[in-house]
């Protein structure tokens, strides 16, 4: 029930309005700094969540926090295979033509393998501690205040605050 | 507890500790060497303050890694494979396309390679790939590019190698040769088969557009990529619902939805091909069946935006009459509605340019038709007019259905047989309009009777036609709820179908599944199931449309014999057929009786979930509500509702009635009926004010639809007397019942609705003070409730409820305790569904066990009743009553610090100013006491 009645409210709608973009943004060229080439994921990512909205006035998202589940989701698996497909590049050592100068390559190399770290972690944290790795997922991927994720799943924010500090540093240990 | 800590635990109370105490604690609690390093290094990192690594957050991470392009990491001169690449060709969103060669046998052979934009990194998409690269390698037609070569390199980028083509894009050459439509036409049929050789080799393109339909410098038509779009699909992440690569002005509806990519989905594209072919138009980007994207500004709108396709210019002539149909039926919504194959549009066109009747017509006359009746199913009139126009699309079907049986060389005798059904129906609609004074319009009972004996009469038919038109009307019958005379009809076609048509015939299955509806809709499931078993097998086997409807007919026939479990599976059957063979709207006809099915068994669970998956399926289709999907919310409402689902049961009740709203425009049985079972689910939890405009509208509905003394329009009186009597206006809500107890016993109805009655009234009465009424009445109900259906089963438990309530309130507590025992015990017999009855019972007992002093136990029911009560009823009247019990329990038993709090939160529980309630003084008082 509350969470029917949640989903008229108007922040969630701006916060869904909000997560959405930050997604479409992500998934589009203009981050990648390049001209061209939107990947498949682009394609696909767009084309998924454009069902998703277009039904959306069906769906009337009787739980707003499964959309934000999805859209995390979504938008972990942009990030980590955004970071394969830079490897992989790099691995064939076929980095001969390169657009990006040194520096900057390098830095999105180290990034790439950090997302990768950072994947590997969340997962072992789903393991330990479910509802911390959705707060993670939910905090880091679909760029939501704690705050607002804990609006999200009804729970108190001081709750949220032990969760996403026991996840913190559950994820920062693994990945040193 | 103590002994196995968690992780989470242990960092926890570490942290609550100074740094100095927590190695004591991990001394303690931590042996295990890994576990306490990572407990340090977690202690450590968290003393560090700074966020996540990775670049802030993933948008951040996401730019900073930025996209690595294939082209980037590929100069001219690399390899791939046994490849050396040239020049890129092309670029799209998952591929980008090379000139290429390699030598062979000292031969230099060019091609076209191309790369996957992503890699494939998993076993099993690398399996898949090989797959499908080797089915395509398979395919060869002169009209579609050979599949050279195909791999993954080391560095994990999948490759294809292609004949190369040299050739402009089939809709350049056209304008650029300024070809006359003929010419078009016959480019456009070289393509159709080509398609048609790859769907029979079971490989769909997927993609088809003017890029991958080339015309080389002989005028030949050469398909690029084909299959090559599930090449990019990949199965590899369970977390994607679907990946796909495609391009959506070219896209059929059902590739933005889960549904499954077929030949049709090909059909489609070819459709919007040639409309792009024949009027120079390109196609819009989006199109009229995808989902409409309601975000508004905020940048939101995705690159595909839908816009309407432009109406045809004047400068497409070209896309006229057959043309236009051919297009229309190419690219229906609906898959199944579309041709069947290439192979069939291009026949169509063959027949065009032969200047023959072409299969495709209007479209959707029918379909519009058909819903139509649908519709109105039940008996509203239909008007000459409306019942014309449904005899011009029954026509059109007609001639459509023979046209598609027969061979091309019929033609013309076809042309005859239209001709005599056109005649027909015009000699039957004349005499209809000759007398046309309005109060005296034929009803569709009329027509059809008058149709029926001018077919009979009617000399130099053909009998083939003869029956089909027979089994038509007989359809049209059945459908405005004509049953008899559906019946008179199949049996005069019955003999004519019997001689001219065996089991391998469409017209003998016809004639038999429309004879199981007729029959199941007459109530006569005996029947049903004497003429549906024996041809059990034949319908699974046929898996069309008609068999479809056969076993759906059957399996309900099953359920309403009370065979369950064999109804489900034949439900479920028809369902996975429907599904297998692509037939959304089959599919969604069995799925709602399934889920229908399974709810009125009490299979609640199942039910819902099948109720959802069928609610996903009509949402994924874009289709209109129909009378169908109110039925399925009514469903999902009164499941809900029993398993104590509130929160669903209020929606679906809802949506049930705001589909009812829009949907008739007349007082209708199920609207009546929904209108006011959501007026008792209201009354029920307690929401009183918007509880009284839908339990008053239900009565009036009732009243309109069903008559005063029906008992659903009792069910009604009985849903006004509990709305008062939940306001405390306990004298009204006796009027309101002993209306419906004189309806009773002036019908001399025997329905459970009125021993219910007598018990409401039984409870009002004592309720108000009235106790001898109030016996005289429960021992009435009792007796009636006993003579309908003897005193073993949940419906008996209503009256002896009431007893109960009655005698607590005559403070017999002791036999009110009693009463419930009985009452509980029935439920515990009864599967699930009857939770809401059961938190009432267990109230009513608590109240007598705390007014006969025995605390602990009337404490042991409120701890059970309140949680679930307050979930079921969060607004509900008897919460307050719960909470205030309970307060007064507990500070009974001197557990003064819980009695406070339990007073506190029943005291929040009232919302209205102080209610002139002494019980409210007395929760103040504990309240205070902490």
């Amino acid at each position: 029930m509350s969470g029917g009645e949640a989903v008229s409210d108007g922040a969630t709608d701006a916060l869904f309005v909000e997560v959405y973009a930050r997604l479409k943004a992500m998934a589009s060229r203009q981050l990648s700094g390049q001209r061209r080439n939107a990947t498949l994921d682009t394609t696909e990512l767009v084309h998924e969540l454009y069902l998703r909205i277009g039904q959306r006035e069906e769906l009337h998202f009787r739980e707003p926090a499964q959309f934000f589940a999805y859209a995390a989701r979504a938008m972990r698996h942009l990030l980590i295979n955004r970071a394969r497909d830079r490897l992989r590049l790099r691995a064939g050592g076929q980095w001969n033509r390169v657009t990006l100068d040194d520096r900057d390559l390098k830095l999105a190399i180290d990034t790439a393998e950090q997302a990768l770290a950072l994947d590997a972690a969340l997962d072992a944290l789903e393991q330990t501690d479910a509802r911390a790795a959705k707060v993670v997922e939910l905090r880091y991927f679909a760029g939501l205040s704690l705050e607002q994720v804990a609006e999200t799943f009804g729970l108190a924010r001081r709750t949220i605050d032990r969760d996403w500090r026991f996840a913190r540093a559950f994820i920062k240990a693994r990945m040193d | 507890m103590e002994a196995t800590p968690t992780l989470r635990d242990l960092f926890e109370q570490a942290l609550a500790l100074p740094p100095a105490e927590r190695a004591r604690l991990l001394d303690r609690h931590c042996a295990d060497p890994a576990r306490r390093a990572e407990l340090e290094r977690m202690l450590a990192a968290d003393a560090n303050d700074d966020d996540l690594p990775g670049a802030g957050d993933a948008m951040d991470a996401a730019q900073v890694i930025g996209e690595a392009e294939t082209t980037e990491s590929l100069p001219a001169g690399s390899r791939i494979g046994p490849f050396e690449l040239l020049e890129v060709l092309g670029e799209g969103g998952s591929s980008t396309v090379f000139r290429a060669f390699r030598e062979l046998q000292d031969v230099r052979q060019y091609v076209a390679v191309k790369l996957l934009a992503r890699g494939l990194y998993t076993d099993e998409s690398r399996r898949r790939f090989r797959h499908e690269r080797e089915a395509l390698a398979r395919l060869r037609h002169p009209g579609i590019a050979r599949l050279i070569e195909g791999g993954v390199a080391d560095n994990g980028l999948a490759y294809i190698a292609l004949e190369l083509i040299d050739g402009a894009p089939i809709t350049r050459h056209a304008q650029e040769h300024d070809l006359p439509g003929r010419e078009r036409l016959l480019l456009f049929l070289q393509v159709c088969r080509a398609v048609e050789s790859a769907h029979r080799a079971l490989i769909v393109h997927r993609d088809l557009k003017p890029s991958n339909v080339l015309v080389n410098a002989d005028g030949e038509v050469k398909l690029l990529d084909f299959g090559i779009a599930k090449l990019l699909d990949d199965g590899e992440d369970a977390t994607r619902t679907r990946h796909q690569a495609l391009t959506p002005a070219y896209a059929a509806p059902e590739q933005f939805t889960p549904g499954a990519i077929t030949t049709a989905t090909d059909v489609y594209a070819l459709g919007i091909l040639l409309r792009e072919l024949l009027t120079d138009e390109r196609a819009a980007p989006g199109m009229m069946h995808a989902p409409s994207l309601r975000m508004t500004g905020n940048d939101a709108s995705p690159p595909a935006e839908p816009t309407a396709i432009p109406t045809a210019k004047p400068a497409a002539k070209r896309l006229r009459g057959d043309l236009a149909n051919i297009v229309a039926k190419a690219t229906e919504p609906e898959p199944e509605r579309r041709y069947g194959s290439a192979g069939a549009l291009a026949e169509d066109i063959e027949r065009h340019l032969d200047r023959l009747p072409v299969r495709a017509h209007p479209p959707s006359r029918w379909y519009r038709a058909g819903k139509f009746v649908a519709r109105h199913r039940g008996g509203v009139a239909l008007t000459a007019a409306l019942l014309l126009a449904i005899f011009v699309s029954l026509s059109a079907a007609l001639w459509q259905a023979h046209e598609a049986r027969q061979q091309a060389w019929l033609a013309r005798q076809q042309a005859t047989r239209a001709n005599m059904v056109r005649d027909f129906l015009e000699s039957v609609f004349e005499s209809a309009r000759a007398r046309l004074p309005r109060d005296q319009r034929p009803t569709p009972e009329d027509l059809v009777k008058q149709s029926a004996a001018d077919l009979m009469a009617r000399n130099g038919l053909p009998q083939a036609l003869r029956a089909d038109l027979l089994l038509t009307l007989a359809r049209v019958a059945h459908s405005v709820g004509s049953n008899d005379q559906a019946m008179q009809l199949l049996d005069s076609s019955a003999p004519i179908i019997q001689r001219l048509y065996g089991p391998t015939d469409a017209q003998w299955w016809d004639i038999r599944v429309l004879r199981g509806m007729v029959l199941e809709d007459q109530a006569h499931y005996p029947e049903v199931l004497r003429l549906l078993q024996p041809l059990r097998t034949g319908l699974l086997a046929r898996r069309d449309p008609v068999a479809i409807d056969g076993l759906v007919t059957l399996g309900n026939a099953l359920l309403y014999s009370g065979r369950v479990d064999e109804g489900l599976a034949t439900l479920a059957e028809a369902r996975v057929i429907a599904t297998q063979q692509r037939l959304p709207d089959a599919q969604l006809t069995a799925s709602i009786d399934e889920a229908s099915a399974l709810l009125d068994a009490e299979h609640f669970r199942a039910g819902l979930a099948r109720a959802d998956a069928t609610l996903a399926l009509w949402r994924s289709r874009g289709a209109k509500p129909d009378a169908r999907i109110v039925g399925l919310y009514e469903d999902i409402a009164l499941g809900a509702e029993a398993s104590g689902d509130i929160g669903r049961a209020d929606f679906a009740y809802r949506k049930a009635i705001d589909l009812g709203d829009r949907f008739y425009d007349k007082p209708n049985p199920d609207q009546a009926w929904n209108v006011g079972m959501y007026g008792t689910f209201l009354v029920a939890q307690g929401r009183l004010a918007e509880a009284e405009p839908y339990v008053q509208r239900g009565l009036e509905l009732r009243r309109q639809v069903f008559g005063d003394d029906h008992e659903n329009t009792l069910y009604a009186l009985a849903g006004m007397g509990k709305l008062r009597d939940a306001q405390g206006r306990h004298v009204e809500a006796i009027d309101w019942y002993t209306q419906g107890i004189a309806s009773c016993q002036r019908t001399g109805l025997e329905e459970l609705v009125c021993p219910r009655l007598l018990s409401l009234r039984a409870f009002s009465e004592a309720a108000a003070g009235r106790f001898v009424a109030a016996d005289a009445d429960i021992r009435s109900a009792l007796d009636r409730q006993r003579a309908l259906g003897g005193d073993g089963n949940a419906n008996f438990a209503y009256p002896l409820e009431k007893l109960a309530a009655v005698r607590l309130l005559e403070h017999r507590y002791a036999d009110a305790i009693a009463g419930t025992d009985r009452v509980l015990a029935i439920y515990a017999t009864v599967k699930g569904g009857m939770i809401q009855r059961e938190l009432n019972t267990r109230l009513i007992r608590a109240q007598a066990l705390f007014a006969l002093e025995r605390n602990a136990d009337a404490l042991r029911e409120l701890l059970y009743i309140e949680p679930k009560y307050a979930a079921m009823f969060p607004q509900g009247a008897d919460r307050f009553t719960i909470g205030a019990l309970e307060a007064r329990a507990l500070a009974r038993e001197h557990r003064d610090a819980e009695a406070a709090l339990a007073a506190c939160k029943a005291l929040a529980l009232v919302t209205a100013p102080p209610v002139d309630d002494p019980r409210i003084a007395e929760l103040r008082r504990l309240a205070a006491s902490r």
